[in-house]
C-alpha cells in the first residue's frame, strides 16, 4: 500500500516537471517589456505592442508571458542556417560578391500572406525542428564555413533580438560582419541600441500605403518609414527593398510617392531594389510581376533622382552598377554571379565619383 | 446506392417496364429528376473546384454538402407533405430547377468575388463551405424534397421507393449520355445551359406541351442574361488582368490573361506559367542538363508553357524531343515555333504502349496533391519508366515543390515517400535544392550534387546563362542547403515509400495544403496512425449516432433496418471511390471515362434493384457476397490490368448493393410511401456523404487501401452480427 503511494507520488511529480508548462530557465528573458498588472506584460520590442497573459505567445510567436516575465522561446534556436551569396539579400553596395552566412529562427511579427519563407516565419518554435547553438557557436560556424559576413535574415530578425544583438557584439569583436534583413518593423528604443553592432542592412519598404501593409501584411506603414529615417540619422548603410505584387503595389502613383518619399527623407543615394513578385504561400495564384512594370518602377525612381536602382528576382535584368557621375558600369553582375567589380577605395575606377556602401 | 447524389458515378437509359412504376407521367418525373441532378451535380461541382483552385477534399467536402443538403430535402418533405398540394409543388419545383441551377452557377464567380478577401489567394476551407452551401442549397434540397413528393403521388406503398429510384437511375444514365455527347462544347456555363434544356424540355412534355411551351421560351431569354452576369464575375474576379481566353476540355478548364505585355496562363484556377517562365526554365533544365554526359533524346512531360521546350533547344546536339500533352487548348496556347513531336497521348499510357528509349525523361507536373497526380510520383510508375531509359546513364528527373529555407515535417514526408520510391528502383538518386526540388534517379554514377564538378560541368560545356551560372549552383548545392535536404530524408519519421497501394506522398501534399491555410494537424496525424484502432472505433461509432440521428428526424420505425440502410450505403460509395482510385491509378484522368464508369453502375443498380423486388434472399447471404467482393479487391487490386475489369466490378457492386437496399427496404414497416421514401432517400444520401467524407477526408489520407478494405469488412461484419442478433430477438 505505502510502495503504491510512493511510487505515484513519484510518477506525480515525474509528471509534473515533464509536463507542468513551460520551463523558463530553458529561455532567455526578453528585453524591453514591462510588468503589468496581474502578472500580464506588455513587450515594447515591436508596433504590435502585445499585451500578454500567463502563457500566452506574442504575435510573433516567439516571445512569451511566463509567470509574470517575457521570455524569447527561440535565443539560440535558429531553424534555418545557409550560405548565400550578398546579392540574394539583396544587397550590391555591400562587399559584392562575398558569401554570407545567413540564419533566422521560427516566427515572425507580420502576417504576410505572400511570404518566401512562410514553412518557418508562420510557425510556432515549438513545432519547428530547430537546431541549438549558441552566439559564440554561431561565430565559430561562419568561420568555419569562411564566411566574414553574418545575416540575420529569412523571418524577422527582430523577433529574435536579443540572439541577433548577441551575435552581432560577438561578431564585431572577432572581427566580421553582420548584415539584418527586416521588414523594419521595430520599436526605436531597441532599434537605436542594435544599430552600433550592425554594419549593413536591407529593409524591405513592402508597400507604400496603410491598405497595402494592413491587408497584405497585418503591420502598418508609419513605422517602417520611422526604422528608415533612425537608419539613415545614426549613419548605418543601408538598401530598400520593395517587392512589387501584381495588383497589389505595383501603381505607378504609390511608386512615385514611395520614391519621392525616399528622395526627401534619406537622399538619393540609398540603392532601391525593385523586386519581381513570384506566387508563395497563400497568394499563389497571383502572377509574376510583368518586366514592364518592373521597368517602369526603374524609370520612375530613375526620374526621381534615385542614384542606384536596381531590378531584383530577374536575373540579367537590371542588376548591374552604373557610376552616377560618368555613366560607366562600375559592377558588372549576371544573375547572382559578379562579374567585374570596378570600385576602388569606395570610389569609381573610372571617375573618382564616392559610391555609397561597403567595398573591400 | 445513393439516390441522385454520389454521383462521381451516375449516369443514364431506357425507362418503361424495369420502372414498374404504374403512372408514366410519375415514372417521367423520376426520370426527370435523376437527369437533372446527375448534370447539374457534374457541372456545379466541376465549376466549384475550378473557382476554389481546389483539391480533392475540396471536392468532396462540395459533394458531401450536396449529399447532406438532398438529404435534409428529403427530410423537409415530411414537412411539406403535410401542408401542400403536392401534384402543382411537383410541377413548379420541376420547372424551377433548371432555372435556378444557372442561376447557382453563376453565383460562384460573384460569391468568390465577393467573399474571398484578395484576388489569387487560396480560398479557405470554411469560406468553400459556405459558398458551396450557398450555391448549393436551393437546387439539393429542392432535388432532395422532389423524391418523397413523386413517390407521394403513388398509393402503393410497396416497392415505389424502389421503383422511383430506378427511374431516377435510369435518368441518370441519360444525364450522362447527354453530358457525353455534347461535351464538345468548351464552356461549363453553356454546357449546363444546353443540357438543364433539354431537361425543360422533357418537363413541358410532360405536363403539357400547350400549356408549358411559353416556359421554353423563358428559358432561352434566361439563358443569355444569366450567361452575361456569370461572365461579367468571372472576368471581374481576374481583375485588373484581362481575361483573354478560357475554354473548358474533357481535363480541365485553361484561362489565360494579360496583364501589362505579361500573359499568365491558369490551369483550373492554378497559376500554371507566364511569358517569363522561360527564366526559371534556365535553371531547371540547366541542372538536369548537367547530369548526363551527353543528352540526345529527351521526353518531357509538363512546363510546355513555361518554356521547357525552348531551353532544351537551346542545348547542342538534341535529337529527339518528344513532349506529352493530351490537351489541346495547352497546345493550342503553345506558340513557339518547334519541331518537337506532340504525343497526344496520357504520359503513362503512351510509357506502356511505347518503345520509344530516352537519355532524359523530363517530368514537371504538380505536387502529388490528388489522387489523379499521385500516381506519377509512385514506386510501379518509377519501374515503368526506368524501362523507357536508354542506357546507365540515362536519367529520370521529376519535381516537387521546394520547402525553402526550412523543411517543415509535412515536406519531409512528402520527399521522403517520393525518395524512397525512386531509389529503390533507381540505385543513384539525387536531390538539387533548386526553386523547385529536382529528383534524378538513374542505374549509373554521373549524379551529383557537389558544387565543384557541376560548376566544371558547365564550364566545359560553355553553358552560359543568366540565371544558371557557377553562383546559382553554389547557392542552390552548397553544403548546408545538401544538408537541409539530407536531414529531412532521414528525419526520424521515417516515410513509407510512395507507391498506388499507399499514397503517402499524396497524404503529405494533403497536410501540406492544410498547413498553407494556417491548421497545422501533423499532430493529429501522428496520434492517429499511433491509434488507428481508436480511430477507426470512433468513426463506427459516428455511424450508429448519424443514423440514430436520422431516424429521430424522419421518424422511420426501424433503427436496424436503417442502421443497414446507412452503412450499405457507405460501404458501397466507399467502394466506388476506390474503384474509381485503382482506375486513375492505371489509366489516368477519370473524367475521360467517367460515363462508362457512371453509367455502367447505375444500369448494375437498376438491375438490382429490379431482381431485388422478385427474389428474397438472406441478408447474411447478401453480406458475404459483398465481403468476397471486398476480398477480390483487396488480392487484386495491384493486377487488376484490363479496365474492363473494373467496369465488371463496378457494374456488380451496383447490382448488389441495389439488391441489397431493396431487400432491407422490403423489410422496414412503413404505412405510407413518401414516409419511405423520406426515410431511404435521406439514409441512403448521408450514408453516401460519410463515406465520401470518410473515404476523403478521414481514411485515405491516412491510411492504405487494404486497411480501408479491412474496415469495410469490419462493417459489413457488424451488420451481419446486428442482422443475427434481430432474428433472435426482433426486438430492434
Amino acid at each position: 500500500m505505502k510502495k503504491g503511494i510512493g511510487f505515484s507520488l513519484i510518477g506525480i511529480i515525474l509528471f509534473l516537471l515533464l509536463f507542468a508548462g513551460t520551463k523558463p530557465e530553458l529561455f532567455k528573458e526578453a528585453r524591453f517589456y514591462e510588468v503589468l498588472l496581474n502578472n500580464y506584460v506588455k513587450c515594447n520590442l515591436c508596433p504590435n505592442y502585445c499585451v500578454l497573459k500567463e502563457n500566452q505567445l506574442g504575435i510573433c510567436r516567439s516571445r512569451q508571458n511566463i509567470k509574470g516575465k517575457l521570455y524569447s522561446l527561440v535565443y539560440g534556436k535558429p531553424v534555418a542556417i545557409h550560405i548565400d551569396p550578398i546579392e540574394k539579400k539583396p544587397l550590391n553596395h555591400f562587399l559584392p560578391g562575398a558569401r554570407v552566412f545567413s540564419l533566422a529562427t521560427a516566427g515572425c511579427n507580420l502576417r504576410c500572406n505572400f511570404c518566401q519563407n512562410w514553412t518557418i516565419s508562420q510557425t510556432d518554435p515549438q513545432d519547428a525542428q530547430a537546431y541549438d547553438l549558441s552566439p559564440q557557436e554561431i561565430i565559430s560556424m561562419a568561420k568555419g564555413y569562411g564566411c566574414k559576413v553574418i545575416a540575420f535574415t529569412y523571418t524577422e530578425p527582430t523577433i529574435f533580438y536579443e540572439y541577433m544583438l548577441d551575435i552581432a557584439k560577438l561578431a564585431k569583436d572577432n572581427g566580421m560582419y553582420t548584415v539584418w534583413v527586416t521588414c523594419g518593423y521595430i520599436n526605436q528604443e531597441p532599434l537605436q541600441e542594435l544599430i552600433p553592432y550592425l554594419d549593413a542592412a536591407n529593409i524591405d519598404l513592402k508597400g507604400f500605403s496603410e491598405d497595402f501593409y494592413t491587408q497584405y501584411t497585418t503591420g502598418t506603414l508609419q513605422p517602417v518609414l520611422n526604422t528608415i529615417k533612425t537608419c539613415h540619422e545614426l549613419d548605418l548603410y543601408f538598401e530598400i527593398t520593395n517587392l512589387i505584387i501584381p495588383q497589389a503595389n505595383d501603381s505607378e502613383k504609390i511608386i512615385n510617392e514611395m520614391c519621392n518619399w525616399i528622395k526627401d527623407n534619406i537622399g538619393v543615394d540609398y540603392p532601391l531594389h525593385f523586386s519581381r513578385f513570384y506566387p508563395h504561400y497563400k497568394l499563389d495564384n497571383r502572377p509574376p510581376t510583368p518586366l514592364g512594370i518592373l521597368e517602369s518602377a526603374k524609370k520612375i525612381a530613375e526620374r526621381t533622382g534615385i542614384h542606384y536602382v536596381y531590378i531584383g528576382n530577374v536575373p540579367g535584368l537590371g542588376d548591374d552598377t552604373f557610376c552616377p557621375s560618368c555613366g560607366r558600369k562600375i559592377i558588372e553582375r549576371d544573375g547572382l554571379q559578379l562579374i567585374n567589380n570596378f570600385i576602388e577605395d569606395e570610389k569609381c575606377k573610372f571617375c573618382g565619383y564616392k559610391i555609397p556602401g561597403i567595398f573591400e | 446506392m445513393k439516390n441522385a447524389s454520389s454521383a462521381v458515378i451516375k449516369y443514364p437509359v431506357f425507362l418503361n417496364k424495369l420502372t414498374g412504376v404504374s403512372n408514366k407521367k410519375t415514372r417521367l418525373k423520376f426520370f426527370v429528376l435523376g437527369y437533372i441532378s446527375i448534370t447539374s451535380q457534374t457541372l456545379l461541382l466541376r465549376e466549384l473546384l475550378i473557382q476554389f483552385n481546389g483539391n480533392e477534399i475540396v471536392y468532396m467536402i462540395c459533394l458531401s454538402l450536396w449529399l447532406f443538403l438532398i438529404a435534409s430535402g428529403s427530410i423537409m418533405a415530411k414537412i411539406i407533405l403535410r401542408s401542400i398540394i403536392t401534384a402543382s409543388s411537383v410541377k413548379l419545383l420541376l420547372i424551377l430547377l433548371p432555372f435556378l441551377q444557372l442561376a447557382c452557377m453563376a453565383a460562384i464567380p460573384l460569391l468568390v468575388g465577393k467573399l474571398n478577401p484578395m484576388t489569387g489567394i487560396m480560398v479557405d476551407i470554411p469560406l468553400v463551405f459556405i459558398i458551396s452551401l450557398i450555391v448549393l442549397m436551393p437546387g439539393c434540397i429542392i432535388l432532395g424534397m422532389l423524391f418523397p413528393l413523386i413517390c407521394h403521388e403513388q398509393d402503393k406503398v410497396r416497392f415505389t421507393v424502389i421503383r422511383g429510384y430506378i427511374g431516377e437511375c435510369l435518368g441518370m444514365v441519360s444525364g450522362g449520355l447527354a453530358l457525353l455527347l455534347i461535351l464538345v462544347i468548351d464552356k461549363n456555363f453553356l454546357l449546363l445551359a444546353l443540357v438543364q434544356f433539354l431537361s425543360m424540355m422533357l418537363t413541358v412534355v410532360l405536363f403539357g406541351i400547350r400549356k408549358n411551351s411559353l416556359l421554353l421560351l423563358l428559358y432561352l431569354l434566361f439563358v443569355p442574361i444569366i450567361h452575361g452576369i456569370y461572365l461579367r464575375w468571372y472576368h471581374e474576379n481576374f481583375k485588373p488582368q484581362q481575361l483573354i481566353y478560357s475554354q473548358d476540355s474533357r481535363y480541365g478548364r485553361l484561362d489565360v490573361t494579360s496583364y501589362g505585355e505579361q500573359k499568365n496562363y491558369y490551369w483550373d484556377g492554378h497559376y500554371l506559367a507566364d511569358t517569363y517562365s522561360r527564366l526559371a526554365a534556365e535553371q531547371f533544365i540547366g541542372f538536369i542538363m548537367l547530369q548526363h554526359p551527353a543528352p540526345r533524346d529527351i521526353l518531357v512531360a509538363g512546363g510546355l508553357l513555361s518554356g521547357y521546350i525552348e531551353e532544351i533547344k537551346s542545348y547542342p546536339d538534341i535529337g529527339t524531343l518528344a513532349y506529352t500533352e493530351l490537351d489541346n487548348n495547352i497546345i493550342s496556347q503553345y506558340q513557339a515555333p518547334s519541331n518537337i513531336g506532340f504525343i497526344r497521348k496520357e504520359l503513362q499510357s503512351y510509357l506502356r504502349s511505347s518503345t520509344g528509349k530516352y537519355d532524359l525523361i523530363i517530368i514537371d507536373y504538380p505536387d502529388p496533391a490528388s489522387i489523379f497526380l499521385n500516381r506519377y510520383y509512385t514506386r510501379e510508375f518509377f519501374r515503368l519508366i526506368s524501362l523507357r531509359l536508354k542506357d546507365k546513364n540515362s536519367l529520370l528527373a521529376i519535381t516537387l515543390s521546394s520547402g525553402g529555407n526550412y523543411i517543415t515535417e509535412e515536406y519531409a514526408g512528402l520527399y521522403q515517400s517520393v525518395y524512397q520510391a525512386l531509389h529503390y528502383i533507381f540505385p543513384a538518386t539525387v536531390i538539387i535544392p533548386a526553386q523547385k526540388n529536382i529528383l534524378l534517379g538513374s542505374n549509373g554514377d554521373y549524379l551529383t550534387q557537389a558544387v565543384e564538378v557541376l560548376t566544371k560541368r558547365m564550364q566545359d560545356r560553355h553553358i552560359r546563362k543568366d540565371n544558371f551560372n557557377a553562383a546559382v549552383i553554389f547557392s542552390t548545392c552548397n553544403e548546408l542547403r545538401i544538408d537541409q535536404i539530407k536531414k529531412a530524408l532521414h528525419s526520424e519519421q521515417q516515410a513509407i515509400l510512395n507507391t498506388v497501394k499507399s499514397p503517402r506522398a499524396y497524404q503529405y501534399s494533403l497536410l501540406l495544403w492544410i498547413q498553407k491555410l494556417g491548421y497545422r494537424i501533423s499532430n493529429v496525424y501522428v496520434f492517429v496512425k499511433k491509434y488507428r484502432c481508436l480511430y477507426l472505433a470512433s468513426i463506427l461509432l459516428l455511424t450508429f449516432i448519424i443514423t440514430g440521428l436520422i431516424k429521430t428526424f424522419t421518424g422511420s420505425p426501424n433503427y436496424l433496418a436503417q442502421y443497414q440502410i446507412f452503412s450499405i450505403s457507405y460501404i458501397n460509395f466507399v467502394m466506388q471511390l476506390l474503384l474509381i482510385y485503382i482506375f486513375q491509378t492505371r489509366y489516368g484522368s477519370v473524367y475521360f471515362i467517367i460515363f462508362i464508369f457512371t453509367m455502367t453502375f447505375m444500369l448494375g443498380a437498376t438491375l438490382g434493384f429490379h431482381y431485388g423486388m422478385k427474389i428474397n434472399l438472406p441478408m447474411n447471404f447478401l453480406f458475404i457476397i459483398n465481403i468476397m467482393m471486398i476480398l477480390f479487391l483487396f488480392l487484386a487490386h495491384q493486377r487488376i490490368d484490363f479496365f474492363l475489369i473494373i467496369f465488371i466490378f463496378n457494374f456488380l457492386i451496383a447490382a448488389l448493393e441495389g439488391v441489397l437496399l431493396t431487400q432491407l427496404l422490403h423489410r422496414s414497416t412503413y404505412n405510407s410511401a413518401s414516409k419511405q421514401a423520406v426515410s431511404f432517400y435521406s439514409l441512403d444520401s448521408m450514408g453516401a456523404m460519410f463515406g465520401g467524407l470518410c473515404f476523403s477526408v478521414l481514411l485515405f489520407p491516412l491510411f492504405d487501401l487494404n486497411l480501408i478494405l479491412i474496415f469495410l469488412i469490419g462493417l459489413l461484419l457488424i451488420n451481419m452480427i446486428l442482422s443475427s442478433v434481430d432474428r433472435k430477438y426482433k426486438s430492434w
